[in-house]
């Protein structure tokens, strides 16, 4: 034994030295010790899914930070490769992926799908460098697995001038019991497309390729380029159409080169994908300004901010009127914008600032109904540094169960 | 097991004196170093606030905070971490050829030893594990130690309270050495000794059959780096996986310890069948 004294000392140093560096490397925000939320009214269930990001800046020290109902982490570092390996999807895709591992196995995270008891149709885009050219290829793949026989089957599609594509986007998949609708956002520099295809799901042949808008989301001469996106729907499912915001935005010389766009021109356009047809949305003047709409069925929800409340305000598609409005008091100081998300129903504000003397707070509200479902502020203890410090909220997200 | 260890040990003495170099320039440099970055900020601040009269909360503006990363991405920081891969990289190739070429033909000796030849091949192995894990230790165990150092020289308003871990993490290529979570640190030091157990194939690729040894050791090499990048490859260029991510992990992990036990069996064919002196 005697002999082997420095061999024995080197390998057990270095092991307990290594191992205490990643055993009391628990990723804790270090100078504050708690972060979190404190229940004011409601139930803490409602806020077990809320995630929020911030920058943490004090005096001394500045961290990116993240909380949960549970806890609060330094974000600082990136995830381990392993997470990132893991998290590299959707939760709606890992979900296929879980329930129907062989038919998903091969496709890849970026497609769309469209799922009824019956049925699950999975629309694949592919981009592969081609080695000759250096451009990329294009694929779409559609696959249709018959759930209650178990039986896979693959469509060849050639979809029309795919080679041309400089990128494709699946934004919804459809299916009205013969054909397969999707609905593609296609780049062809500079130019957009919005196409809707109609597909056999028998033969995979595509029937009728509609254009539904084309647009130039580069800047031309006149400085004026188009933005098209696909509103984000909570029943793409069950809707038998989709919205899609057409928004024509100018380069204006707001100071000597010094340029900000504008938006000029908005839209909101019903497509029916039974039909075919484009309706365009005859909006109120108060919807008029405000962005990003959440789709919930026949229902586009609009939030708008006042000083001391948030507006949530419902509209309904179907008889093109405001169908109800709910006001949440979130009574702070707080001038800037209110992170809000809109999930299964409700509505999920944090505003986006705390110091020693303003709050931040956490609201989950029915966005039907008005009520208060969960409220809390965001409390900080423990400050071993400074007493002045900020925490500039920059993200809230809802996780999926 | 015993003879293993042994050997294990008679590698480690040998390579004591210089290793022990190593740690002294490390812990050396590294404190001088930390010494006299705190000492010229002192120095800066000083003139700047009490010589130019600018104010404090002007100063830290203009100067920012003195703190572990401004050390770390320093000479005295960086140089001797250099040094010392050098060294370990540089004897990865030494601690067989010097067998060879030393006074004595040595590595008669130990091929006549009565164990098994492998034993050798692992011995070597482990020491180089060891002696780059030990200099990991060394660096884990001075960064606090650097970081007290600044703590007790500069004054509290100066300074930004850092953690080592997260100065680490704020200095990029430090991150890679010392990565935050341990999955990644087995990750990262498994692929190193993956490639410490080709090198030493490749090594006795070249003893077995000399020049043409050398050619086969590159191809060796090339054929193992073709079977572990061949599954990402795929799915690059393709676009497709047929495994999902983390079962392409998964494989990975596999193919790496495929490669590190083929290196081993063939490394033990060659020590007992091909090895010339």
């Amino acid at each position: 034994m005697k002999k082997y004294w420095k061999l024995i000392s080197l390998t057990v140093l270095t092991i307990i030295i290594i191992g205490t560096f990643y055993i009391q490397s628990s990723p804790k925000a270090s100078v504050f010790s708690d972060i979190y939320f404190k229940k004011q009214a409601g139930d803490v269930k409602e806020i077990q899914d809320v995630i929020i990001e911030g920058n943490l800046l004090s005096e001394h020290h500045s961290s990116y930070i993240a909380i949960t109902n549970n806890e609060s982490t330094s974000m600082n570092r990136l995830p381990s490769i392993y997470e990132q390996i893991k998290s590299d999807t959707t939760p709606e895709i890992e979900r296929l992926r879980k329930e129907y591992g062989s038919f998903m196995r091969g496709k890849s995270n970026s497609g769309d799908f469209y799922e009824n008891d019956d049925l699950l149709i999975y629309i694949d885009t592919i981009h592969s460098p081609n080695i000759i050219n250096g451009n990329a290829n294009i694929d779409i793949e559609a696959s249709v697995l018959d759930k209650k026989k178990q039986e896979k089957r693959n469509l060849d599609i050639h979809f029309p001038n795919e080679e041309k594509y400089d990128y494709i986007a699946v934004n919804r998949v459809w299916f009205d019991g013969e054909k397969i609708k999707v609905v593609a956002t296609i780049d062809k520099h500079p130019q957009g497309e919005l196409h809707v295809y109609a597909i056999d799901w028998k033969t995979g042949e595509i029937v009728n390729d509609e254009l539904a808008f084309q647009y130039a989301y580069e800047s031309n001469n006149s400085n004026q380029y188009t933005d098209v996106h696909v509103v984000d729907s909570e029943t793409t499912q069950t809707d038998p159409f989709f919205i899609f915001e057409k928004n024509t935005y100018e380069d204006i010389e707001a100071e000597p080169d010094m340029y900000e766009s504008q938006v000029i021109e908005k839209e909101l356009m019903k497509y029916d994908l039974q039909t075919d047809k484009i309706v365009k949305l005859k909006l109120p003047n108060e919807l008029q300004n405000i962005d990003f709409p959440t789709q919930n069925g026949h229902l586009l929800m609009f939030t708008r901010q006042s000083e001391k409340e948030i507006e949530i305000i419902n509209y309904d598609i179907q008889s093109e009127n405001i169908a109800s409005k709910r006001t949440f008091d979130i009574a702070g100081d707080n001038s800037e914008e209110a992170h809000i998300k809109i999930k299964n129903g409700k509505i999920y504000i944090v505003t986006p600032y705390k110091n020693m003397n303003a709050e931040a707070i956490l609201f989950v509200g029915d966005s039907k109904t008005g009520d208060t479902l969960y409220r809390g502020t965001l409390e900080v203890d423990g400050m071993k540094e400074s007493k002045n410090y900020e925490f500039y909220i920059e993200y809230l997200g809802i996780e999926d169960e | 097991m015993k003879n293993y260890l042994k050997l294990v040990n008679f590698e480690v003495n040998r390579f004591i004196k210089v290793y022990l170099s190593l740690i002294g320039i490390t812990v050396v440099l590294q404190l001088v170093g930390t010494f006299l970055k705190s000492k010229s900020y002192l120095k800066e601040a000083n003139w700047m606030i009490y010589k130019e009269g600018v104010p404090v909360q002007e100063f830290l503006e203009m100067n920012g905070y003195m703190d572990l990363v401004r050390v770390l991405g320093s000479w005295w920081f960086i140089f001797p971490i250099i040094i010392c891969i050098a060294v370990l990289l540089i004897y990865v190739f030494l601690i067989w050829y010097r067998d060879w070429f030393g006074k004595s033909t040595f590595i008669y000796r130990l091929l006549m030893l009565p164990t098994a030849r492998i034993n050798i091949y692992l011995a070597k192995a482990t020491t180089i594990f060891l002696m780059v894990l030990g200099l990991v230790a060394l660096q884990l165990v001075l960064l606090p130690i650097e970081n007290k150092m600044i703590d007790v020289m500069i004054p509290d308003e100066f300074q930004m309270a850092l953690t080592s871990k997260e100065a680490i993490s704020s200095y990029h290529p430090l991150s890679v050495l010392f990565p935050n979570y341990f999955s990644d640190f087995l990750i990262y030091y498994g692929i190193g000794f993956m490639v410490v157990f080709l090198i030493f194939t490749a090594i006795l690729f070249e003893r077995s059959f000399q020049v043409k040894g050398i050619f086969y050791g590159i191809i060796y090499i090339a054929i193992m780096m073709g079977i572990l990048v061949a599954p990402i490859f795929t799915v690059l260029f393709t676009g497709k996986s047929y495994l999902y991510p983390l079962e392409l992990f998964y494989l990975e992990i596999i193919l790496g310890i495929l490669v590190m036990i083929l290196s081993i069996l063939i490394s033990r064919y060659l020590l007992n069948k091909k090895i010339t002196v």
